[in-house]
């Protein structure tokens, strides 16, 4: 399992509007089971799973089985590690520069 | 089988032993739990307390369960219980072998107090930096240069 098969399942399952609403659902009420989670909204639950499955394989939601019932929770896990890929990285260049800024006023304030 | 509050998950390209060491080792811990320190007893009824950077006392719990190296369960009790009186919330760590090569780390949050929005709120943004930080750690051997957000 690489990172780009990672990343490629997440922007997909992200990339649809019918499984951001869902991820929102989840957002404010987890634990929730299919029929619980898309009640009201108009689908199927032959696509609710459909979407479900794919968020699933995105590991953005975390599913729990309990007897019979399947519980279905939001993950942010895999959006932090998107965050720290860009986020890190920028925080990382800028410490950089401002060791370089560092370097230059020294060498100024010695000329 | 008991309700999972919140659940969280990360999937990490490792073995289940490295990453079970990883989650109990008291040198390594502040390498992904945003510089705090664990103390951990080796049985059920021993301590799992967590200090701050500071040395602070953050959480005073306790074993519920272990069993290496797939399960732990810890009471997390925090000094002068701040959600109420009662039985306190519990957590619990669970490590599976996924696919080749590579192992699911699952955290729970199991509520027996309420826990206000806010917290919950940190909470999330709390173990999915912690959940990263353990899967950088564990595949790149470097700790993941966090932000030091709120703690769960």
């Amino acid at each position: 399992m690489s990172r780009g098969v990672d990343e490629d399942l997440l922007f997909r399952a992200l990339a649809d509007p019918v499984r951001r609403q869902l991820l929102d659902r989840l957002r404010a009420a987890q634990g929730l089971t299919l029929a619980v989670l898309i009640d009201g909204l108009p689908m199927t639950r032959q696509g609710a799973s459909k979407h479900l499955a794919m968020l699933e394989a995105a590991n953005l939601v975390a599913v729990v089985r309990r007897g019979r019932e399947k519980l279905h929770y939001l993950n942010p896990v895999p959006i932090q590690q998107i965050a720290a890929r860009w986020i890190g990285a920028f925080e990382a260049d800028r410490v950089a520069g401002l060791v370089e800024f560092k370097r230059r006023i020294e060498e100024d304030g010695q000329a | 089988m008991d309700k999972p509050d919140l659940v969280y998950i990360a999937f990490i390209a490792t073995d289940v032993e490295k990453l079970w060491r990883l989650l109990t080792s008291e040198a390594d811990s502040p390498f992904w739990f945003f510089g705090c320190r664990i103390e951990i007893g080796g049985a059920a009824g021993g301590p799992y307390r967590v200090l701050g950077p500071d040395g602070a006392l953050a959480v005073d719990g306790e074993i519920l369960a272990i069993e290496p190296p797939h399960r732990l369960r810890i009471l997390w009790r925090m000094p002068g219980n701040p959600l109420g009186e009662g039985r306190q919330n519990e957590i619990q760590y669970r490590i599976e072998p996924a696919t080749e090569g590579v192992v699911k780390l699952s955290v729970s949050e199991f509520h027996h107090l309420p826990v206000p929005d806010a917290w919950q709120e940190a909470g999330r943004e709390g173990w999915s930096k912690i959940l990263s930080a353990l899967k950088t750690l564990c595949e790149t051997g470097r700790p993941l240069p966090l932000a030091m957000g709120e703690q769960p």
